[in-house]
């Protein structure tokens, strides 16, 4: 008898977490992709990078007020695409 | 998904989850979220975008197009320019081209010219020579010579020319020249042999 290792079992419940896993992962790609292009910019400098709105402001040519009006309809738009 | 009113916590939130905030603000927040079910669903979607895998950036045509300086056609006078000079060029290799040419033929022609001649010096007695080979022979162009181009055989005159001038031939050398012009037979003076043949002569008449 050899013994067996329950992590090393794939049960359904994992396979299951991949697939929505895979499944979230692609709604918000979804979700991130249909946004317009400056929208899209400052959302990715803002969450991906982590940079502040007048260093985004200066990238993309504009106020530091308005990126942050960017990045929150953007993240309106992520968060109701995902939510669909 | 309802959006937090705490807009200075949202605006905060890519901060925390990217941990650029002092431990002061981050403990902040980190309070915030644990009471805050919309901050709690907004931070948890801000760590899956960030745990996508790079996204190929998505090239916006129209801003780069934009951007470009607009288009000036450089072909009007830069190859305008280039094609009168090609021709140029060309003119000038076929003038150079012709020249040469011109100037090979004649330098070929004239070492080429038959110069059947014999020189006759001012004080010597002019003969008019006719040869069978076409040699060429070295003229002397201050001398005055008679040149006469005979072929071979056949003993007929083809060319009698005076290559200079009879100016500076002494009435005696004048003589000699006539003299060896009336020399030359252009006819034949020997008449062919008459043939007679009587009919006795033929084969098989000779019987009588």
């Amino acid at each position: 008898m050899v013994p067996v290792n329950p992590r090393d079992a794939v049960t359904e419940y994992d396979a299951l977490d991949a697939l929505v896993a895979e499944e979230a992962e692609s709604k918000v790609r979804r979700a991130v992709d249909s946004l317009s292009p400056m929208q899209r910019e400052v959302f990715t400098l803002r969450v991906e990078q982590g940079m502040s709105y007048r260093d985004i402001a200066e990238i993309v040519g504009s106020t530091e007020g308005a990126a942050r009006v960017h990045y929150h309809n953007a993240m309106r738009a992520v968060k109701e695409s995902v939510s669909e | 998904m309802n959006d937090c009113v705490n807009t200075d916590v949202r605006d905060a939130l890519p901060d925390f989850v990217n941990n650029r905030l002092s431990e002061v603000d981050a403990a902040t927040i980190k309070a915030h979220i644990e009471s805050c079910v919309d901050c709690q669903v907004e931070v948890a979607l801000l760590r899956d975008v960030r745990a996508l895998q790079p996204i190929a950036p998505v090239m916006d045509v129209n801003r780069i197009a934009a951007a470009l300086p607009a288009y000036r056609s450089v072909s009007t006078s830069a190859s305008r320019n280039g094609s009168r000079k090609s021709w140029a060029l060309a003119a000038a290799a076929a003038i150079v081209a012709i020249g040469g040419w011109a100037i090979t033929t004649r330098s070929v022609s004239n070492e080429s010219t038959p110069a059947v001649a014999v020189v006759a010096p001012a004080d010597a007695p002019v003969t008019a020579t006719a040869s069978a080979k076409q040699t060429p022979t070295p003229m002397t162009p201050s001398k005055p010579s008679v040149t006469a181009a005979v072929k071979s055989g056949e003993m007929q005159v083809a060319a009698l020319s005076l290559v200079g001038t009879t100016d500076d031939l002494s009435d005696a050398d004048l003589e000699t020249l006539v003299a060896s012009l009336d020399g030359i037979d252009t006819v034949p003076s020997a008449e062919p042999a008459s043939v007679t043949t009587t009919v006795d002569d033929i084969d098989g008449n000779d019987d009588h």
